[in-house]
């Protein structure tokens, strides 16, 4: 992880949404710093989406202010949004392009210059393994794949900051071992990295720092250190840090009542 | 496990299918109120059909004897016509694309209780037709006191053609499916509904325009009343012609010969439709739902090695290559493009037609057809152009650009065709001059009015915005219209009468300049205030748009 003297990636003050009555998300404030992964974990309907997508300005927050690389993206929105890249749970893409057609298609929104354009979709393209298929239509793409190309769409115009919710979701474990290394490659060049996740083993082996969210607040913050003190246990591992931080249900075992 | 009879089974698939639609209606508030003003609008217009058919029985029996039975054909091959041209996309989510059927398909149910609740499915979109049909049939029933007998075997045939157009539907795609290679099946299947809708449209306006004395505005009701027998005449070779023949002579022993006939055909179409459903249920399911690989490729680019492209030429791009693209698309549009040649050639025949429908509704329907829809095409991918902060009046303009094309063009030769059929005049420059006008302007306002609701997670393009959308589309295009045949109106006016050489003359001329003023207010106001207000309208419901 990069020091912080070159100011934080993410600055969060108070960030509130509400739906209706509903508040998704309740006052949350935190920072990351430039060059971490920083990862959000809680249970379903915890506000971790909600969030990404406030944070990228796809939400307009009901309270709350929120830098990112520098801009503001409530003020600032096209400041900010020409720093960022957001990989969506279900990434949007269009089935009627080929994967290549895509990929100059969202270089064309962000204004790649045209040699840039050419030389980073072949890269990307030979990075996630979809060189071969470049030229097929995204409807004939495999949950991988597609996953992939909204990766490659999502790193076109090269965003200093990364937010990608649930990006090894569906994938096999192949697709998900190349997910998680460009991750990596991402943090070692310097790139900010917030990700959403479910897989605690991913959460584990790539973020520098974890936010645990339940209920539309931040329940922990920290490293996996700062979140076993956090939690009063010393040697407890993600997961159980996880369960004890989170509300437990009561679930109750479905074959009980018939043994 | 024991098997359930197929009755049961497609009736708890049936009662799924309500049930969901039930909670759909109760989850939309918006949706609530547009029910109950459809109900409220369906009521009055089977008040209208019931009353249209009680005058039938009344006045045509009085005016030609075989007019009934004609006014009968025709009100049974026009339901046909109309569920041929808008129910195939229906019959193929329903039969073949829906992804419920993935669910249903992996379930121990068999192909019979599918078939049995989907035809059910798709008759129950054609009910509202089926229904004017109905009323206007109790309604001829009504006031020509008719028996108990008489209504009910209206319903049966009703409900008789239903299904059997259904049915004909069925085996026209499940033949596509069983004739064409696993990965030109979507596309076969598209094509065919979009020519088979499109030439039964057309074929069915050809049919009735020349020689009836309908096409050229008949005078007199008998008039009227003798252009029917006459496409009465030509119907009865159409299985449509048999229960109008069943219901025109209600209580002879002939109406019982038809009436049976026409449930006989029903039938064996309905057993036909699911024997071929049977066959291609699976091959169908994995073709539409692309559960297997396509494997076509696509050599070209978006943009060419080296080419730099604006966000908004990106944007325009895009929209073509997913036209030609996405076959289930086009094939909804299709219909409406081809009308657009379709109609000049059946309506102008003769001089004396004006070509109001060229310079007003072809531009406006084809501005409906192709920029209503447009950002709503967009679906997911607008959060993608908002991520990448392309301005909701950019997209609007991207999306303007993108339509004005097919809608311009195609409005442009509709009234090329109308010139060439009606012959060159003075008048023809001001057909295409108010032609392109009004192209341009309705595409304006279609586009603007497609952002204000747009229905992101509806495929089909017919109902991807919502009412308020639509209402404010016909709005501004009545308002943009209205301005604009005012202006031109006021133009061409001044033009005729400063070209007169009456003693008159110098008058006008010497006001030309007034009325051109007055003109050129008009056309102004006409290409400013409608189309800049469903414009900011609609950047302004983008602007709000959350996901």
């Amino acid at each position: 992880m990069s020091d912080v003297s070159g100011g934080w990636a993410i600055e969060t003050t108070n960030l509130t949404r509400k739906f209706g009555a509903q508040t998704a998300v309740d006052g949350i404030g935190f920072q990351v710093a430039r060059g971490e992964v920083f990862g959000f974990l809680g249970p379903n309907g915890a506000g971790k989406t909600t969030t990404l997508r406030m944070l990228c300005g796809l939400l307009r927050p009901t309270a709350g202010e929120i830098r990112v690389a520098g801009a503001d993206v409530l003020r600032e929105p096209v400041k900010a949004k020409a720093r960022i890249g957001y990989l969506d749970e279900q990434p949007f893409l269009y089935p009627h392009l080929t994967g290549r057609e895509f990929l100059d298609f969202v270089a064309a929104l962000y204004s790649v210059a045209a040699a840039d354009r050419d030389d980073r979709a072949d890269r990307l393209l030979a990075a996630l393994d979809l060189a071969d298929r470049q030229h097929d239509l995204v409807a004939g793409y495999s949950q991988g794949m597609r996953q992939r190309i909204g990766l490659a769409a999502l790193l076109i115009h090269e965003p200093e900051v990364l937010f990608l919710d649930e990006p090894t979701n569906g994938l096999d474990p192949r697709s998900a071992r190349l997910v998680r290394n460009l991750i990596e490659e991402l943090a070692v060049a310097g790139r900010t990295v917030v990700l959403s996740t479910h897989i605690l083993g991913i959460a584990q082996a790539l973020c520098h720092r974890i936010a645990i969210m339940d209920g539309g607040h931040i329940v922990a913050i920290g490293t996996i250190a700062d979140l076993q003190r956090q939690a009063g246990v010393s040697d407890a591992n993600l997961e159980d840090l996880f369960l004890r931080l989170t509300a437990e249900s009561g679930a109750e075992s479905l074959w009980v009542a018939e043994s | 496990m024991p098997s359930n009879p197929v009755g049961v089974i497609a009736v708890a698939l049936v009662r799924a299918d309500l049930q969901g639609a039930w909670n759909r209606l109760r989850q939309r508030r918006a949706a609530t109120v547009l029910m109950i003003a459809v109900l409220a609008g369906l009521i009055v217009a089977l008040g209208a059909v019931f009353s249209a058919g009680v005058a039938v029985a009344h006045l045509g029996t009085q005016l030609a004897p075989g007019a009934v039975e004609a006014m009968l054909t025709f009100a049974f091959t026009a339901l046909a016509v109309v569920m041929l041209v808008f129910g195939f996309s229906t019959v193929v989510s329903v039969f073949y694309a829906d992804r419920d059927l993935l669910l249903i398909a992996a379930a121990p149910v068999s192909t019979g209780a599918i078939f049995l609740a989907r035809l059910l499915r798709a008759s129950w979109a054609n009910s509202l037709t089926a229904a004017m049909l109905l009323f206007a049939l109790w309604g001829f029933g009504a006031g020509s006191r008719q028996g108990a007998g008489y209504f009910g075997a209206a319903l049966i045939l009703a409900l008789a053609e239903v299904v059997a157009l259904t049915s004909l539907q069925v085996i026209l795609l499940a033949l596509a499916v069983r004739a064409l290679p696993a990965t030109r099946i979507k596309d076969g299947a598209n094509i065919l509904a979009a020519f088979a809708a499109t030439i039964f449209y057309v074929g069915w306006l050809a049919f009735r325009a020349p020689g009836t004395g309908l096409s050229s505005q008949a005078q007199t009701l008998a008039e009227v009343m003798r252009g029917f027998a006459v496409i009465g005449r030509r119907m009865r070779i159409f299985p449509t012609s048999w229960p109008a023949q069943a219901l025109a002579g209600w209580g002879t022993a002939s109406s019982t010969s038809w009436l049976l006939q026409t449930l006989a055909f029903a039938i064996a179409l309905a057993l036909v439709a699911y024997l071929l459903f049977r066959a291609t249920f699976l091959p169908g399911l994995a073709a539409f739902l692309e559960t297997a690989p396509g494997g076509r490729r696509f050599g070209r680019g978006l943009a060419r090695t080296g080419e730099a492209l604006s966000a908004t030429a990106a944007i325009v791009r895009k929209d073509w290559l997913t036209l030609r693209r996405d076959g289930r698309r086009l094939v909804r549009l299709l219909p409406g493009a081809v009308l657009a040649f379709a109609y000049p050639l059946l309506f102008f025949r003769s001089s004396h037609s004006s070509g109001f429908w060229v310079i007003g509704f072809v531009p406006w329907f084809l501005a409906q057809i192709f920029g209503l829809p447009s950002v709503a095409a967009e679906r997911q991918g607008l959060h993608l152009l908002r991520l990448a902060s392309i301005s909701p009046l950019r997209l609007l303009w991207a999306k303007t650009l993108a339509s004005a094309l097919p809608v311009v063009g195609l409005s442009v030769v509709a009234a090329v065709l109308t010139i060439a059929v009606q012959g060159f005049s003075s008048q023809s420059w001001w057909i295409v001059a108010s032609t392109v006008w009004l192209a341009m302007g309705f595409t304006l306002i279609s586009v603007g009015a497609g952002a204000i609701a747009p229905r992101l997670e509806v495929d089909d393009p017919r109902r991807s915005v919502g009412l308020e959308g639509v209402l404010v589309a016909l709005l501004g295009a009545l308002v943009f219209g209205g301005l604009s045949v005012a202006g031109f109106g006021v133009l061409y006016i001044s033009f005729t009468l400063a070209g007169r050489t009456d003693p008159m003359a110098a008058v006008w001329v010497s006001l030309l300049p007034a009325w051109t003023a007055a003109a050129a207010g008009l056309m102004l106001a006409a290409a400013v205030l409608p189309p800049a207000a469903v414009l900011v309208a609609g950047a302004r419901w983008l602007t709000g748009r959350e996901p």
